[in-house]
């Protein structure tokens, strides 16, 4: 088992009074509380500084690990178990209970509950009966399984302790979840009573599930509606055109009107995400794109090989910009003045 | 799809006393329906919050209008950083492709 330096992990020196010892939790608390933090994975470090302080915050438990750390932390506690560190992958609800360290020094039972659990009931209650703690788990979806009518699979593993508080081997559960209408990105999902399982009689936790819409290569989301940006040449914007759109639902056929502007938003309606009676709206977010010189092709050229370009439509597209640009007084720049 | 359950329930699920429930909802931090705890419902959605609020005020030994307001805060950072993320993705679009 590996030993803890709660001093390091307080980041204080070994003659620290109590004063220091809780300025430094109070710092480190604020900075890796999981409900606080903007970093991920701070559970666990938060739980090691709360192990930490519940240890050197108190006297009679910072004398007796004081003696401990002296002999190199060789000497364990009689009758202590411990040994069993199997860490699972979870979320910030699955933390529970101080390290077996801590119940190799102290003995089980031994923690005031402050660390207590993200979820869980502290080491007093353990004994008999205990609630099982809450799970978060993020749910991927890509945007096309909201549409879809079949269940989403999900495999998740459950942290799992004894009666005594000791960690047993986490329990892989798979669930079939039928995505609701209308969900959001990071909405969560309560499943009651699939979370972890309880301690001697005590009820079963919760199961969070957190929706992540997964990005898509197309498709952006804002609210229930879809954001699609649609490339044009110069031409198609100020002409006018047809394009076969790309949408969730299908290719469908966009008519662009003449004399569209870059930015310009068209709604296509019913063509976003699904909602509980209806869709959202699909916008084409539309985007005037300049030819690249020497990939420029005669029209007639269309289907010919792209990269015989030929210098010539280069030359000829230039005269024709030239004409626009001697016979147009056009100022975008007017506002300017 | 929105449950609703009991303060009792709550109270249950999320470890905060009644009489914390009370002053919880006094600062505004989850409104129930109904006029007195015997009758509030909460919306299960308020688990989640009130389990933050629950660990906030164990762990960092704070008050009720300090973690009220630790919530309306990171509620808010998490929603401009979402909008951001949101943002940036669709600029990117525009600005390369």
């Amino acid at each position: 088992m590996e030993f803890k330096d709660y001093y390091k992990i307080l980041g204080v020196a070994a003659d620290a009074d109590l004063k220091a010892i809780k300025t430094a939790y109070r710092k480190l608390a604020r900075k890796y509380h999981p409900d606080v933090s903007v970093e991920k994975d701070t559970a666990e470090r938060f739980k090691e500084v709360a192990e930490a302080y519940e240890v050197l915050g108190d006297g009679k438990k910072r004398a007796e690990y004081d003696e401990f750390r002296k002999y190199g932390g060789t000497q364990r506690r009689a009758g202590a178990d411990g040994g069993y560190s199997t860490r699972g992958g979870g979320s910030n609800y699955s933390e529970q209970d101080f390290s077996d360290f801590f119940s190799s020094v102290f003995g089980e039972g031994a923690g005031r509950g402050r660390a207590g659990g993200f979820g869980g009931g502290g080491f007093e209650q353990r004994s008999r009966e205990t609630r099982g703690s809450d799970l978060e788990v993020d749910m991927p979806i890509f945007l096309e399984d909201t549409l879809s009518e079949e269940s989403k699979q999900i495999a998740y593993k459950l942290p799992h302790y004894d009666a005594h508080g000791r960690r047993l081997e986490d329990i892989s559960k798979s669930l079939k979840i039928k995505i609701p209408k209308g969900v959001s990105d990071g909405e969560r999902i309560r499943l009651k009573g699939q979370g972890s399982p309880g301690i001697g009689d005590g009820p079963a936790g919760d199961l969070y599930l957190r929706i992540r819409l997964v990005p898509h290569p197309l498709f952006d989301v804002e609210a229930h509606n879809l954001l699609i940006t649609v490339p044009l040449a110069p031409w198609e914007a100020a002409l006018g055109c047809k394009i076969n759109l790309p949408t969730l639902h299908g290719r469908i056929q966009l008519t662009v009107p003449a004399n569209s502007q870059s930015g310009q938003r068209l709604r296509i309606k019913g063509k976003g995400l699904p909602l509980k009676e209806n869709h959202g709206d699909l916008y084409a977010v539309l985007k005037i794109v300049m030819p690249d010189s020497a990939s420029v092709k005669s029209a007639d050229a269309k289907n010919a090989d792209a990269k015989s370009a030929d210098p010539k439509n280069a030359e000829k597209l230039k005269e024709l910009w030239q004409q626009l640009a001697d016979t147009h007084s056009f100022n975008p720049r007017k506002d300017w003045s | 799809m929105s449950l609703i359950i009991t303060c009792y329930e709550v109270s249950h699920e999320t470890g905060l006393s009644i009489d914390m429930l009370v002053e919880i909802v006094e600062h505004g931090i989850v409104e129930p329906e109904g006029d007195n705890p015997e009758q509030w419902l909460f919306p299960a959605s308020c688990l989640c919050t009130l389990q933050r609020v629950s660990r906030l005020q164990r762990d960092l030994d704070l008050d009720w209008q300090a973690i009220a307001l630790i919530l309306e805060l990171t509620d808010q950072r998490d929603q401009l950083r979402e909008e951001n993320a949101a943002l940036l993705r669709r600029l990117e679009r525009f600005d390369e492709l």
